[in-house]
């Protein structure tokens, strides 16, 4: 499987705590401000983003509203934010709600359809791009490589026999 | 008023909610209130933000919560 697939962009892990955790790097913004925010990568939060407290502090984003979600220690009652997204890499724009947590999360909504690799020995969570289109790359950039050759060879012909005439 | 219980939460957010008749039509969903009014729900909150907030700047009027434990609810297993 691993020889199918080519590695994309990618992302750093986190060691603020042990083992150290993959990482994505999103833009956040709400109406008036902007935040660039490295969520943890949480597969266990089926959600799409949970913006930390000290995000929606800088952002001073206002609730929309209160749900009730499902946590380990059990339910409890947390604010939702309206906020935008952009993730060039991942041509990710748009506008969602975030619940408000301790800190920041990004969940299976916003991993779905996407295929990616969890390098924990170099640790990098990264993008995957199918190895048939990495490949096509390839060829295309190697095509285009010998035109050139052959277009310069042609053009040293000539100035070669300009300069003989 | 509305608005200020939603967003306090808890206890007597959900005797609001009673108080209205929410919980008799849609409990466990997510509805969109302006005032005492349901202007929309949904079993999905994501789908029913999409339809209510398309941008971040519209409708400050609204405001999104549960009724009774959603049927489709958010999940954070830490």
């Amino acid at each position: 499987m691993a020889s199918q697939i080519g590695v994309g962009k990618c992302w750093g892990f986190k060691d603020d705590e042990q083992p150290p955790y993959p990482t994505i790097e999103l833009t956040v913004s709400s109406a008036d401000r902007k935040a660039t925010i490295s969520p943890k990568v949480d597969t266990g939060f089926n959600g799409s983003l949970a913006i930390g407290r000290e995000a929606v502090r800088k952002m001073r984003l206002t609730a929309r509203g209160t749900v009730l979600i499902r946590a380990a220690t059990g339910h409890s009652e947390v604010p939702v934010y309206a906020v935008k997204i952009h993730q060039p890499d991942l041509a990710l724009s748009l506008t969602t709600l975030a619940i408000g947590t301790e800190r920041s999360l990004a969940g299976r909504k916003l991993l779905e359809n996407r295929t990616w690799l969890l390098d924990c020995e170099r640790r990098r969570f990264c993008i995957t791009t199918p190895k048939s289109a990495t490949n096509r790359l390839l060829r295309q950039a190697t095509r285009f490589s010998r035109e050139l050759q052959g277009r310069g060879s042609k053009i040293r012909r000539a100035s070669k026999r300009s300069q003989d005439r | 008023m509305v608005r200020e219980i939603v967003l306090r939460g808890g206890e007597e957010k959900e005797e609001l909610l009673e108080a209205l008749g929410l919980h008799s039509k849609f409990l466990g969903q997510y509805v969109a209130l302006r005032g005492f009014s349901v202007v929309d729900h949904d079993a999905d909150l994501y789908r029913l933000a999409e339809r209510i907030f398309p941008d971040t700047e519209a409708q400050d009027d609204l405001v999104i919560t549960n009724v009774g434990t959603p049927k489709k609810i958010l999940t954070v297993e830490i």
